[in-house]
């Protein structure tokens, strides 16, 4: 059946066309830099993945799960923990800087950092660790249960190799709370905010 | 013929001349002369480049520094040299990996130690000619000290990782912090 192989051949070149501009289009929509390429674990996420089932504890005393946390809402998210030196204050004062450049508007996006040491950080420690880099309504701090603290390490890829424990990427979510794009290291604020914006653009 | 200079062959005795200065202008007078003696040896000696290195790299004295391709300098809380590396005499080591109770994930052997995240910077480490990063062998001196301060790269011409800061020195600083790490 040369003819229909052939044209198999056809429709699987034309569907990965299709995948290849309709990832183009995400990571431009996205407007993620082009050095993300580079980074093994970096980029856009299609297609959009759902996160794992998972309880969190707000910085609030409230309890809440990730999906409904992050459902109805663009989201940031980063991982760190309070007791943390070198890389999560950086990542604090990144956040600090893109909840202030978010100000009022964007309402529907926001920036949430997930403790990767739920046995320690308490949430009158994730308070605390707000308060340090300026709090905002537009950004809040949870821990995860720690039985299920490994299955959204492993579902953002952002296990690290030794000595610092967690990657120091922004993990971005679609307003159905499904992740789309995985950042290089460190992006900036300003970076932030425009992918925000461009995923609550997108609807 | 003599002539006589003298006011006592004149028949006239004066009294010898004395200066005469009151007490207040005395005791003011010596008062600065005091204090201006104090500033002026505070000023030639000043602190040590080292001690001033010393407030510098524990962000007693802040520093400008940001990420590379940021826009904005961070807080200079979080961009102090002390937050990732050591020296020979601190302790405890600073750690960016803190975690007692380790998820499996994050650590592929629960039973590996945990490593300072920056290196240790010491003379001999900084001075030794060893490869570092995967480049050849090469050795720190103040001039290359600064430019791996400034733009992140090394005397090897290697990169090092984006997650140090990138900052911005004076001359004067970067003598300052090479003298306190190079002093250990």
């Amino acid at each position: 059946m040369p003819g229909t192989m052939g044209l198999r051949h056809g429709q699987l070149s034309q569907l990965s066309r299709r995948c290849f501009l309709a990832g183009s289009a995400v990571a431009a929509l996205g407007g993620i830099h082009a050095d993300a390429w580079a980074h093994n674990d970096a980029g856009a996420v299609s297609p959009a993945l759902p996160p794992p089932a998972l309880s969190l504890t707000l910085h609030d005393n409230s309890n809440s799960t990730l999906q409904s946390v992050l459902a109805g809402r663009a989201s940031a998210l980063q991982l760190m923990f309070t007791s943390c030196q070198a890389t999560c204050p950086i990542q604090g004062a990144l956040f600090a800087d893109a909840a202030k450049r978010l100000g009022d508007r964007l309402k529907p996006a926001q920036l949430l950092s997930v403790s990767i040491d739920p046995a320690h950080d308490s949430p009158a420690a994730l308070r605390e660790w707000l308060k340090r880099f300026g709090p905002s309504p537009r950004w809040r701090a949870a821990r995860p249960d720690k039985a299920q603290l490994d299955s959204l390490v492993t579902f953002l890829k952002s296990k690290n190799p030794a000595p610092d424990p967690h990657t120091a990427q922004v993990y971005f979510f679609n307003r159905k709370g499904e992740l789309v794009l995985r950042s290089v290291d460190f992006p900036p604020a300003a970076e932030v905010v425009r992918v925000l914006e461009s995923i609550v653009t997108k609807g | 013929m003599s002539q006589c200079r003298s006011a006592s062959c004149m028949g006239t005795e004066r009294p010898p001349r004395r200066w005469r200065v009151p007490v207040p202008v005395l005791v003011v007078g010596t008062t600065v002369g005091a204090v201006a003696a104090v500033a002026l040896v505070y000023a030639a000696s000043g602190p040590s480049p080292s001690r001033r290195g010393k407030e510098l790299f524990t962000g007693a004295v802040s520093l400008r520094a940001r990420m590379t391709g940021h826009e904005t300098d961070l807080p200079p809380e979080v961009v102090r040299c002390i937050n990732c590396h050591r020296l020979p005499s601190d302790t405890p080591a600073p750690s960016s990996s803190k975690l007692p109770e380790p998820s499996s994930s994050l650590r592929g052997s629960e039973s590996a130690p945990i490593e300072a995240l920056a290196p240790d910077l010491s003379s001999q480490r900084l001075t030794q000619a060893v490869p570092r990063r995967g480049g050849p062998a090469s050795r720190y001196d103040a001039q290359s000290f600064c430019s791996v301060l400034r733009f992140g790269v090394d005397p090897a011409h290697v990169m090092i990782p984006q997650t140090m800061p990138r900052y911005t020195l004076t001359e004067q600083e970067c003598q300052e912090l090479w003298a306190y790490v190079t002093a250990s």
